[in-house]
């Protein structure tokens, strides 16, 4: 069973009186533990897509299915539970809180409510994510301390730590030199091998977009193409919700 | 209560740390200011009441009151020994009595006269005499002649008159007859309060028999109690238990409801317009005596309740807009929290953390300025004869601060800032997570 179903997701914006159709009636399915890339050029309506498979915001029509679960419906308390329980988060722009050094940083998701780390693991499971991304030296540090690289490696660290089945990445290079992008992204390839995670980023960038397992192109809210490991599975609605426009 | 929260709510103040002072100096300079009313407030009836017990001999007093044949109304305790029972049978403690008869008397000596009022005591047995006053001349051994006087430095140079001197005193019997005395100097007082330069001590047994009072008889018995405080349960434990003995008292909850008379004018009222024919016995305490006293106290605390309230409206509107400004600052933080798995009345939770912390360090701040800035004032002292002398402790200001007025401003504080940061606190709680982390600042 895919971890994510994507069923018919339309997404309107509102600016006063007139209607943005940010996606148009989007379906995809991703499987467990892929390196899934969604690409696409600006405006296209990657971030929306990711913000809604992250239960950060809600489709205006369809459904979303994770982990055979509806997320329709549910209240806000519940789905910040189920964002806290399997999803982690790596945003464009590293998003760290400044007051907290990189342990404190790292640590921060295992102190909101129950997670799968055991409490008697976290500060090796703590210690052993720094050390994956390569930040031993500096985890007494701030953020504002740290490189752009560093920061977002703080940031892919944080999304692990409480063992999420799925980490979603808006543009997780887009403030990063390309140099530094790849390295993330290789660092993130290294940890979807190793821990099975399933990450699902976001980028316009077409030399990062290859290294996926599974690549979802957006343009103008449709997916035109949706292709796994070398196969098409470009789906029937998809390619009719492109035809219309 | 996430500690986490705490520490990062804690750790945004520090952030900011000229705004935090800010803030926080605006609440500590409100806090400092009331504190010091306070504790003006809170030492004044203190003060006031601590000179007045010993200018007149107690805490509680029983006074006799009866009209004499003639129809004259006199001051008299006839025979005590029913008040001590009552007094053993009140099951209350207290540290000395002191009988006290007094009477307004002229002193002359060598053609210059003045008008005192003298007031008769047990000189050789009152603790109170030694330890309160202070003398510039004479001596304690001269207490003990059986016509002693003690007068103060203004006084004895008025008269012009040393240790050893003779006046001579007249005055009236309680009957009304005109009487002489001779008292001897035995010792001149400093004049170190108002107190002291007010009053002129004589020996009881003498002045008695010069006003026509037996050697048992007196006027007003003083109780003493270890605290001030306790006045009120004692009085209450002796009227009880006199009334138990079947004594004729006036009523002591006599009271006018329009607030134009303390319970005491109203008692003296009573005392005026009635008839009785025996002893009627007076029970009061020195709080019945400054009840206009604590009315100005009662009158200082809320003066300066509405003070804090209307200093803190204004500060107030200060940090409700520098938490909405703080919460735009943090809007892709809260975005972030929000998305990695802080509910929404943790976000609210940590905004009035913050809110918390920064007013209780402005209120312990300002009431360590308080404590800093009344000490200083207590080092300013005061001429024995100013006006301002009876409300001071021994020519100084004293404070005191009730520590639960001090709780009580702290949590005022609290909650006005609470109040003051609910609404930004639930804006940010409220911002939904997309949209605070879509915004770029
Ligand atoms: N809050 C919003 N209000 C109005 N329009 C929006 C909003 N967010 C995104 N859009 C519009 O929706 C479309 C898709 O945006 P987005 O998902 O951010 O694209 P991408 O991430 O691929 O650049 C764009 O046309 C964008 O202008
Ligand atoms: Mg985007």
């Amino acid at each position: 069973m895919p971890i994510i179903q994507v069923i018919d997701v339309k997404k309107d914006y509102y600016l006063g009186n007139v209607v943005v159709p940010a996606l148009r009636g989007i379906s995809f399915s991703i499987e467990r533990g892929d390196f899934v890339s969604i690409a696409g050029p600006s405006g296209s309506g990657k971030s929306t897509i990711l913000n809604i498979i992250g239960l950060i915001d809600v489709p205006t029509s369809g459904e979303l299915i994770i982990d055979g679960k509806n997320t329709k419906g549910l209240s806000d308390k519940e789905l910040t539970r189920f964002r806290h329980e399997i999803l982690g988060f790596i945003f464009q722009s590293f998003n760290l809180i400044p007051v907290l050094n990189v342990y404190e940083n790292i640590e921060f998701p295992l102190l909101l409510g129950k997670t799968q780390v055991p409490k008697s693991e976290w500060k090796s499971w703590i210690e052993f994510l720094i050390g994956e991304v390569g930040l031993t030296e500096w985890r007494n540090h701030k953020p504002n301390e740290l490189s752009g690289g560093q920061r977002q490696r703080v940031a892919i660290a944080r999304a692990l730590v409480t063992k999420p089945s799925i980490v979603l990445a808006d543009e997780p290079t887009a403030n990063l030199d390309s140099t530094t992008g790849e390295q993330i992204i290789d660092l993130m390839k290294k940890i979807n091998r190793e821990l099975e995670t399933t990450f699902i980023f976001s980028t316009h960038d077409a030399k990062i977009v290859n290294i996926a397992d599974h690549v979802i192109r957006l343009r103008d809210g449709m997916v035109i193409e949706n292709r796994r490991s070398g196969e098409d599975i470009f789906e029937e609605n998809a390619f009719t919700a492109s035809a219309e426009n | 209560m996430n500690v986490v929260l705490l520490r990062i709510a804690a750790r945004n103040l520090m952030r900011q740390r000229k705004r935090t002072m800010l803030l926080a100096g605006a609440i500590a300079f409100g806090i400092m200011i009331v504190t010091i009313i306070n504790g003006f407030a809170g030492s004044f009836v203190k003060n006031i009441s601590d000179n007045f017990s010993y200018l007149m001999g107690g805490h509680v007093f029983v006074s006799g009151s009866e009209y004499t044949p003639s129809g004259k109304r006199i001051s008299i305790i006839r025979d005590d020994s029913v008040i001590m029972q009552a007094l053993e049978d009140s099951g209350q403690k207290w540290v000395s009595l002191q009988k006290t008869s007094q009477t307004i008397a002229t002193l002359i000596f060598e053609g210059k006269s003045m008008q005192q009022t003298l007031t008769g005591i047990d000189l050789s047995h009152s603790g109170m005499i030694k330890e309160r006053l202070a003398l510039v001349d004479g001596n304690w051994d001269n207490i003990s002649w059986p016509n002693a006087i003690i007068i103060s430095q203004s006084i004895a140079k008025k008269l012009n008159v040393l240790p050893g001197d003779v006046l001579v005193a007249q005055l009236q019997t309680i009957t009304g007859q005109n009487n002489v005395g001779e008292f001897r100097v035995a010792a001149i007082t400093i004049d170190s309060s108002f107190v002291g330069s007010m009053m002129t001590y004589v020996q009881l047994e003498y002045l008695n028999s010069l006003i026509g009072l037996g050697k048992n008889e007196y006027m007003s018995l003083g109780i003493m109690l270890e605290r001030l405080e306790k006045s009120g349960p004692f009085a209450n434990a002796l009227y009880t238990s006199m009334k138990g003995m079947g004594l004729n008292l006036f009523d002591r909850s006599t009271k006018k409801e329009d607030g134009s008379m303390t319970p005491f004018q109203a008692m003296l009222l009573e005392q005026k317009t009635e008839q009785w024919t025996g002893t009627k016995y007076r029970l009061y305490t020195i709080d019945d005596v400054l009840a206009q006293a604590q009315q100005i106290v009662v009158a200082l605390d809320t003066g300066s309740t509405v003070v804090l309230i209307v200093l803190f409206a204004i500060v107030m509107i200060g940090i409700s807009n520098t938490f909405r400004m703080a919460m735009y600052e943090r809007i892709r933080e809260i975005g972030t929290m929000r998305a990695i798995g802080v509910q929404r009345n943790e976000i609210r939770s940590m905004f009035l953390y913050e809110a918390l912390l920064l007013a209780l360090a402005g209120a312990i701040a300002g009431i360590i300025l308080a404590l800093i800035a009344m000490g200083l004032l207590t080092f300013i002292s005061f001429d024995p004869l100013s006006p301002v002398f009876l409300i001071l402790k021994r020519g100084h200001f004293s404070f005191y601060v009730p520590p639960l007025r001090a709780i009580g401003n702290i949590l005022l504080i609290a909650v006005l800032t609470l109040v003051a940061v609910y609404a930004p606190a639930n804006a940010a709680a409220k911002l939904p997570p997309a949209e605070a982390l879509r915004t770029v600042k």
